[in-house]
């Protein structure tokens, strides 16, 4: 089946490891952190393969929330700041968290449905860790992690999923019910519940023990194939009962976008949700999907600081957003009929 | 029976969960329901994973427990693992393996691990995983009858497999 960004957004995989004989995160400091994090960066070739090795200098820097918003390092790495540390690649498809809640996670995230790519990239990764650094690793229990909702493989696969069509109809919660009998967990990715979520959604596995790591990327994919098919059923009724007030409302969603003046983060997650859905009916065409896609996280309050290379007040941000995405937007959306 | 949240609206939601022998009620109408718990409570957190981690009666409680366990490598205390719902550092496991193999296996639906280890078996798993892929790939070119395509895919599969073996 092909599945574009318009209903699996990105595909991530992460991996948990710990360093033998150390304390958790919990009882981390300073001199493990830095110790680890040049270690591990040495090992995987530093810099001559293109890698890169930063430290938020605090959990307010705006840098760090740059990386967060772009879901390169996750709050608790960042709230550790300025003792954590996390290795880049160039593309940004490959970070290694040192410092969060286990020593070492290493992550890959794909556009798209590409969980197969991500899996390989980390697993990579950890083959070279795991050859000159020792990790906390049981016969019986696999690798040791500071939670033991990730023991074991230390893997957890998750695809980030933008679910409309589900998320209007509330058939989320029986999707939920579902996967939660095959393991699977989906969560709201921010904003939960409410409109301003975005209908952006994460289904990942809840078991890591006891299966191997393949079983699990298995079923999370054959689960997200699932999930793709009843998104797609429901934003089908979706156009035939919604029929002129949808495409109304979609419009409208296009029309803020466009021509105003100022737009908080809320009310532009929203808008640009609709208006993904009415590219995807084909009321309008999108142009470049890179573009369009980088612009969700481009919006984002850190972001757009980064963009415009300097502090904004909030009422500054938000004309500055508004002004930034109308100019994207026009110049890779075209609109099609009346 | 109105909402425990907004104490506005008709309460439809209504669950009852024993944390620590304590019976919780909670009643919330569909908008607090969304809310609050926007998937339904099912989901669980660290905190519900540990409810019911120990055989003791409650947190607040630690002076009518006769012995607190206490991990002899970092000095974390059964109590304080309960409260984080971390563990303090590898030992922790087999200090608290009474107590936290109940909860692996409710969790986890097992205890032992069947992935990869870091001393080399199943270190491949990605190359396997990629053979696996390439092979159903080669199973639809012969199928479609594109044999140029199938040609290149055997050799893909011959490389990697040559690669796992000299490794």
């Amino acid at each position: 089946m092909t599945v574009n960004r318009d209903i699996v957004v990105s595909s991530r995989v992460r991996l948990a490891r710990n360093i033998k004989n150390l304390p958790f995160g919990m009882k981390f400091n300073k001199l493990h952190s830095d110790n680890i994090a040049l270690d591990v960066y040495r090992n995987i070739g530093g810099e001559r393969t293109g890698f890169g090795l930063y430290k938020p200098s605090s959990p307010e820097s705006l840098d760090g929330t740059v990386l967060k918003e772009k879901r390169l390092i996750s709050e608790d790495l960042l709230s550790k700041a300025p003792l954590a540390s996390v290795i880049l690649n160039e593309s940004e498809t490959v970070s290694i968290m040192i410092g969060e809640e286990d020593h070492i996670r290493i992550q890959s995230i794909e556009p798209g449905f590409n969980l197969n790519k991500s899996f390989i990239a980390t697993d990579k990764i950890d083959n070279i860790i795991a050859k000159n650094i020792p990790l906390s690793f049981s016969e019986k229990l696999g690798y040791l992690t500071a939670c033991p909702t990730n023991l074991g493989t230390g893997l957890r696969v998750s695809a980030m999923m933008f679910l409309p069509g589900l998320s209007i109809y509330n058939s989320l919660e029986e999707c939920v019910q579902a996967m939660s009998r095959l393991n699977m967990a989906i969560r709201g990715v921010y904003g939960e519940g409410s409109d301003s979520s975005g209908y952006l959604y994460q289904l990942s596995n809840q078991r890591t023990l006891g299966l191997s790591e393949e079983a699990i990327l298995e079923a999370v994919i054959s689960s997200v194939l699932k999930i793709v098919e009843a998104e797609k059923q429901a934003r089908e009724v979706l156009l035939n009962e919604g029929g002129a007030t949808l495409k109304d409302k979609i419009r409208r969603a296009l029309g803020t976008l466009l021509y105003a003046h100022k737009i908080e983060s809320a009310e532009f997650n929203t808008t640009m949700a609709l208006v993904k859905l009415g590219a995807y009916y084909g009321f309008f065409d999108i142009l470049d999907s890179n573009k369009f896609e980088k612009l969700f996280i481009e919006a984002q309050p850190a972001s757009l600081q980064s963009i415009c290379k300097k502090k904004l007040s909030q009422q500054d941000r938000d004309i500055f957003r508004a002004k930034y995405v109308s100019d994207v937007l026009n110049s890779i959306i075209q609109i099609n009929g009346v | 029976m109105l909402c425990d949240n907004c104490k506005n609206e008709k309460a439809s939601f209504h669950s009852a969960k024993s944390i620590n022998g304590i019976m919780k009620e909670r009643n919330l109408c569909a908008s607090c329901q969304a809310k609050v718990f926007p998937f339904g409570t099912q989901m669980g957190s660290f905190y519900d994973i540990f409810a019911d981690f120990t055989n003791f009666s409650s947190p607040l409680e630690p002076a009518i427990r006769k012995e607190i366990k206490k991990c002899s490598n970092c000095t974390r205390t059964i109590l304080e693992v309960e409260k984080s719902g971390t563990l303090g550092c590898p030992n922790c496991y087999e200090a608290f393996s009474e107590n936290l193999m109940p909860m692996i296996l409710r969790v986890q639906n097992s205890t032992i691990h069947r992935g990869k280890s870091p001393n080399g078996q199943q270190i491949n798993s990605a190359a396997n995983l990629e053979i696996s892929r390439l092979k159903k790939e080669l199973i639809k070119a012969v199928d479609d009858e594109n044999f140029d395509e199938a040609s290149i895919i055997k050799s893909k599969i011959v490389e990697l497999e040559r690669g796992l073996k000299t490794e």
